[in-house]
């Protein structure tokens, strides 16, 4: 995985800030701000990855993704490999 | 139901190779306070609370130190990725190697496997660092689990300052 181009490191950044967003408002539900941010965020996360996914393969599966190419998932870098 | 997502949660690339930061390293992965032992922690309790909130909360952190399994993993990995055996021996992860070759495995830094059970207090040690011991959110109850550590502290303290 080379988060550095192909855009996987901004779905990472995008990602990262749905999880906290998230937990925050498992916490906070009516905090506006936070819910604001979050379907803000989760939109353009799902649209990175749509892209992404068109030229990469699906990022996850069990049906999850809408792209289904076998072959990418086991071909494309595993998150633990160096790049 | 769990859906795995090809990514990890923060970007590593370690190009160094460090066996001792390795050792001590895999304690974070499955040594008593280390990620997996957490999530399994939290996914474990939240079936038992007393509401929507919290039962979310669990699920939701519980998932997301699944991800911090995989990161911790990950740098593992990548430190003792090029290693040679007599380097895996000098470093002390000789055992390692024997049992699980370069495979991640869950232990402690001195290799004992992850011990996954809740956590109790012993006779004479406890854990303050994880609130695990706390069973809801409750405050009365977190009060007196707090008093009881304090009185705890308060008797090792003095049986510890009489023998020396």
């Amino acid at each position: 995985m080379c988060p550095c181009k192909d855009g996987l490191k901004n779905i990472m950044m995008y990602q990262f800030c749905a999880v906290d967003l998230n937990l925050y408002l498992d916490n906070f539900p009516d905090d506006k701000n936070a819910s604001e941010d979050y379907s803000k965020v989760s939109c353009k996360l799902t649209s990175l990855i749509h892209d992404y996914e068109k030229t990469h393969g699906p990022l996850t599966n069990f049906g999850s993704s809408f792209i289904e190419n076998p072959k990418a998932w086991t071909d494309e870098p595993w998150p633990w490999e160096n790049y | 139901m769990w859906y795995y997502v090809k990514t990890l949660e923060y970007p590593i690339n370690l190009k160094c190779k460090d066996l001792n930061m390795a050792k001590y390293l895999i304690t974070q992965y499955g040594g008593p306070d280390g990620e997996l032992g957490a999530a399994l922690r939290y996914l474990d309790q939240r079936y038992t609370m007393p509401t929507g909130k919290s039962k979310a909360l669990l699920t939701d952190i519980g998932t997301e130190e699944m991800a911090h399994v995989e990161m911790i993993a990950t740098m593992v990995h990548q430190l003792m990725e090029n290693a040679t055996i007599d380097e895996l021996k000098k470093a002390g992860l000789g055992g390692h190697y024997a049992d699980h070759r370069k495979a991640l495995f869950y232990t402690d830094a001195t290799g004992n496997p992850c011990p996954i059970k809740q956590r109790h207090f012993g006779k004479n040690t406890f854990n303050i660092s994880k609130r695990t011991f706390i069973r809801a959110y409750n405050k009365d109850y977190i009060q007196n689990e707090c008093f009881k550590i304090l009185f705890k502290s308060v008797s090792l303290y003095k049986t510890h300052s009489r023998k020396s």
